[in-house]
């Protein structure tokens, strides 16, 4: 092995090191007894294994509910994504239309408005969205989309920056591909499902593990839009063991791990897909 | 809706001419105890007695509680009932989006709220039904008053004595850097505002005139205040450290010996109950220092009817069934506060613990935040020059001086 | 990279009438384009509106106009002045670091044994991590007293750190955590990037005899601003916006140092009731968020031509 070669082993070896030291104490505290969590100067490894906190959370709250419906929100999410970004995304880069880069201009501005501005107006649209939850056709009379995963689901359900992503990984393949299938008589409809998306499979990959990050991590927006405890999603659930003064950590961080382990499996599985299709993009 | 529709065509169809009205209430905080006690037993035993009524409750975190209540404001989504602390009053009453009680008072026992039933009161009108409470008072841990020699059963009764205490338990280290902090405070926000407001009371002090109209903080009562302020949290002869942030610590700082003593409310001297017996078992709990006055900052949390609501009789149904002795008690004892009626004062989960009966013993000493809409802003402008004066940033002088400017500027505009 | 758009023009063959591939792009991001016209456009637009009235929630009745008073009570506000330099400095050490890091780690992850190379989902997995429950762990190693950071300083022989508890602290403490997050993520990117350098070039400067540190001067650094270009805006994009991390570990404190702009708009729309202030907030945000990336924008035209 060459000098540099073992350098650059060692100096990554050390930095996942690093990296992992959180995500490890966070695992650990999970499993820790409750005397170890407070024992002080902390200890990174309990003196013995207990899964009793996570009994607490499945079994003493109302935890596996919120759990459900935060995945049913996210799958929601993943599957409008790859339905509407994908496509809007792809034309974006290779079909011409009149004034697209004006409109490609104002989707991404929009990613620069911060969030908590533009909630009352979204909850306007979600309460008085026609003929759901009890609306008539103009939108009034019931509750709309409040209390539903379509609700929950709404600031999400095409994210600017999936199409930012499928435009720049478009824009990396062939433009050739869509001439040759074009000389063969294809329409645009079938030159994208036939010849562009099966060799797009990092993107998807890509878009869905992004989409799915975003719709299961946030907080504010589910926690406006919902009103009753049946249709809570998980993060909002975490702050039933947080209160000021009197949090229940090892229920809590039982909890966190519980919230992070579906994002890293989904992750685990499509890494490499979904490294390719961000770096694919990120070279245009 | 639904269920309303179809209890409305089932009343239709079997010929009984009742509807069930559906009541919707927030309760502010999420306290797992608290809530198993409304949805397993209180609702339910409201729904038995009251056949005709269809509740939604929902509980919101303290944190969110303002994000939601505006939310719900600005679409016309606003509950029936809502749970808010007493200082939001005079804001709501102001954007009339409260219903006065007062009707409703006939053949209710007020007598047994006492002051707490006033503290949400405007232009002479009620409109908060207090549900619990809390204190702020000083915490502090016996063992490690013996180590200091002194006596845990004679606690300070002024400011002097109280700087003294805290000096003696305040242990540095070689390079002078503070290892336990006599009496914890924290330098910002609410951390650093409540335990000036308690001094500041005591000194005689009020923000407000009591019609709300004129500022009166700047005075002598306020630099007073803000210069004990300043050495308490003095660098080299303090007896707390900048940049204290206790209520984002994992760990209370009294559990960990980090701190002696520490200004706690009641939620935190009950919360270190069910988390750490041991320690709790430990602290005990002092009555206000006196300056000119004996005083300190109590504040209670209760139900507000919402003006918007079509069915106000209703709620008033619920509160005066939620406010009942029986379940005020259970409803307090499950999170440890401070039941507001009088008679509540001996109930068994207080009396069994000297700490947490100290909360109620000192309610005579209780002084609730001024109730005027700006609260909020005046509140963390205090903060934040506080902070600064703590931080030798300012003088006492300057800081009163600059509360008193930037609240009457946010006043009259 | 944000104007190159590859399609050309569509031969009009009418005013009205749109050419087959032209009919088909509409048809694919329509969908899309009402989505957002309706969930992000019309609300930034009604944001826009309200920067302009004293319109809070709590009122009845229609906001009132109060023409550019928002903006000016802001703008000249020690506060938002405060919050502005805050955010700033916060987002370029968060960029500026993520550069560097992530630079470095895709560079080790090009030198280093193929049988290491998983350890990229390693350096990924924050990313993926929810912030509330990565910040609380944070809160514990950043602790004054026991926290590991400072059980670490301690063993290195020098005196505890008031990571965030002091003002010379608390903000490079939320720039520590906001890279450990988000530094996988761009050295995900800078390693294709790193791929995507044809091999002549490299052998060509090793036959020139250029040294390693000039090879990564001359050579490296220039073929890869246009990559930086993107990371620093995605990276501007999301710093400028931080607020859950704040809001956990240090309320904005301690003496206003990690008072964020982000932060600053939640008190004003969710505290305060300001809505109308806290829109115009927004939108000054917004002009630095734009003004910033246009500039890294240009900066990165410049590398390429």
């Amino acid at each position: 092995m060459s000098r540099a070669r073992f350098a650059c082993n060692l100096g990554l070896i050390v930095a996942a090191a690093i990296v992992s030291v959180p995500l490890l104490w966070m695992i650990m505290s999970s499993i820790k007894p409750f005397s170890d969590i407070f024992a002080w100067p902390p200890k990174l490894f309990p003196s013995s294994v207990t899964l009793d906190h996570y009994v607490r959370v499945l079994e003493g709250t109302n935890f596996p509910r919120y759990f459900l419906n935060s995945t049913i929100v996210a799958v929601l999410v993943v599957v409008s994504n790859l339905l509407i970004a994908l496509p809007c995304g792809y034309a974006f880069a290779r079909l011409p239309i009149p004034g697209k880069d004006f409109a490609f201009l104002v989707v991404l501005g929009t990613m620069m408005i911060p969030s908590h501005v533009t909630t009352i107006p979204l909850f306007i649209l979600a309460r008085n969205f026609p003929l759901v939850g009890g609306n008539d056709v103009m939108g009034a009379g019931g509750t709309g989309l409040l209390n539903t995963y379509l609700g929950i689901a709404l600031p999400h359900l095409v994210l600017t920056f999936t199409i930012f992503l499928a435009r720049q990984f478009f824009l990396d393949l062939p433009a050739e591909i869509r001439d040759s299938g074009r000389i063969d008589g294809a329409s645009e409809v079938r030159v994208f499902a036939s010849l562009y998306l099966p060799i797009s499979l990092p993107i998807v990959a890509t878009i869905a593990i992004f989409s799915f990050v975003t719709a299961w991590d946030d907080f504010f927006w589910p926690l406006v839009v919902t009103t009753t405890d049946r249709m809570r999603t998980a993060q909002i659930g975490l702050s039933v063991f947080r209160s000021q003064f009197s949090s229940e950590w090892g229920a809590l961080f039982a909890a966190s791990v519980l919230i992070v382990l579906p994002v890293v499996i989904v992750f685990l599985f499509n890494q490499r897909l979904f490294i390719r299709g961000l770096a694919t993009g990120a070279t245009k | 809706m639904r269920s309303v529709l179809r209890i409305a065509l089932l009343a239709v169809c079997i010929g009984v001419p009742a509807f069930a009205q559906n009541l919707t209430v927030w309760y502010a905080g999420n306290f797992q105890d608290q809530m198993d006690l409304v949805n397993n037993e209180l609702v339910p035993a409201f729904e038995a007695a009251n056949p005709g009524i269809d509740l939604t409750v929902e509980f919101i975190p303290w944190g969110d509680l303002t994000a939601k209540l505006n939310t719900a404001f600005a679409t016309g989504t606003v509950p029936d009932v809502f749970m808010h602390g007493q200082a939001a009053t005079a804001g709501l009453v102001a954007a009339d989006r409260l219903a006065p009680l007062d009707d409703y008072l006939a053949g209710f026992d007020v007598a047994d709220f006492g002051p707490t039933f006033e503290q949400g009161s405007v232009d002479g009108k009620h409109y908060l039904a207090p549900v619990y409470g809390s204190g702020n008072l000083l915490v502090y841990r016996t063992d490690l008053w013996e180590e200091a020699g002194l006596d845990p059963a004679a606690p300070p009764t002024t400011w002097e004595g109280l700087l003294d205490v805290a000096r003696k338990l305040t242990v540095r280290d070689a390079n002078g850097q503070i290892q336990r902090t006599g009496l914890l405070i924290g330098s910002n926000g609410t951390a650093i505002q409540q335990p000036f407001s308690s001094l500041f009371w005591q000194a005689g002090g009020e923000w407000f005139s009591p019609d709300g109209r004129e500022v009166t903080f700047d005075g002598p009562a306020a630099v007073k205040a803000i210069e004990f302020m300043q050495q308490l949290f003095d660098p080299a002869t303090g007896v707390t450290r900048l940049g204290e942030n206790p209520g984002a610590s994992p760990v209370n700082p009294l559990v960990t010996g980090q701190a002696a003593m520490m200004f706690g409310s009641m939620e935190m001297t009950s919360g270190l109950r069910t988390t750490n017996p041991d320690a709790f078992e430990l602290l005990a709990v002092a009555p206000p220092t006196k300056d000119v006055d004996q005083a300190t900052f109590y504040s209670f949390a209760g139900f507000f009817i919402s003006q918007d609501s079509s069915h106000k009789d209703e709620a008033w149904q619920y509160i005066s069934f939620a406010l009942s002795p029986e379940w005020l008690e259970a409803f307090n004892s499950a999170a440890g506060s401070l039941p507001p009626r009088s008679s509540l004062a001996d109930s068994a989960f207080l009396a069994g613990s000297p700490a947490l009966k100290a909360y109620s013993d000192n309610l005579q000493f209780a002084h609730g935040n001024p109730n005027v809409a700006i609260w909020v802003q005046a509140r963390d402008i205090t903060a934040a020059h506080l902070e600064s004066a703590v931080y030798g940033r300012e003088t006492a002088e300057a800081a009163a001086k600059a509360i008193q400017q930037e609240i009457e500027a946010l006043l009259n505009p | 990279m944000i104007a190159r758009g590859a399609g050309r023009p569509a031969p009009s063959r009418g005013r009205f009438k749109l050419s087959a591939p032209a009919r088909a792009g509409l048809l694919f991001i329509l969908p899309a384009l009402v989505y957002i016209v309706l969930t992000q456009l019309v609300p930034v637009l009604y944001a826009l509106y309200v920067s302009f009235t004293d319109y809070s929630p709590l009122n009845r009745g229609a906001p009132r106009w109060v023409g550019l008073q928002n903006y000016k009570a802001m703008i000249f506000s020690r506060e938002f002045q405060n919050a502005l330099w805050v955010t700033v400095r916060f987002s370029a050490a968060v960029i500026a670091l993520n550069v560097a890091i992530s630079l470095g780690l895709a560079l080790l992850l090009e030198g280093a044994s193929r049988v290491l190379r998983w350890l990229q989902v390693v350096l990924f997995l924050p990313m993926v991590t929810s912030v509330a429950a990565v910040s609380i762990v944070w809160l514990l190693l950043y602790d004054r007293d026991f926290g590991l950071l400072n059980q670490i300083v301690n063993a290195l022989g020098l005196p505890s750190v008031g990571w965030l508890n002091t003002v010379a602290w608390a903000l490079p403490s939320l720039v520590i955590m906001r890279v450990w997050r988000g530094a996988g993520w761009n050295t995900v990117i800078y390693r294709a990037a790193l791929q995507g350098i044809p091999r002549e070039v490299i052998e060509a400067a090793k036959v020139d005899g250029a040294s390693a540190l000039q090879m990564f001067r001359e050579i490296l650094l220039p073929l890869l601003r246009p990559i930086t270009a993107y990371i620093v805006i995605v990276g501007l994009i999301s710093t400028l916006q931080t607020f859950a991390e704040i809001y956990i570990l240090t309320a904005g404190g301690p003496l206003a140092s990690t008072t964020t702009v982000g932060f600053l708009i939640y008190r004003q729309a969710f505290e305060y009731g300001q809505l109308g202030l806290a829109c115009a907030t927004s939108f000054v945000l917004f002009v630095v968020i734009f003004a910033l990336s246009f500039g890294s924008f240009a900066l990165a035209r410049k590398g390429m031509t």
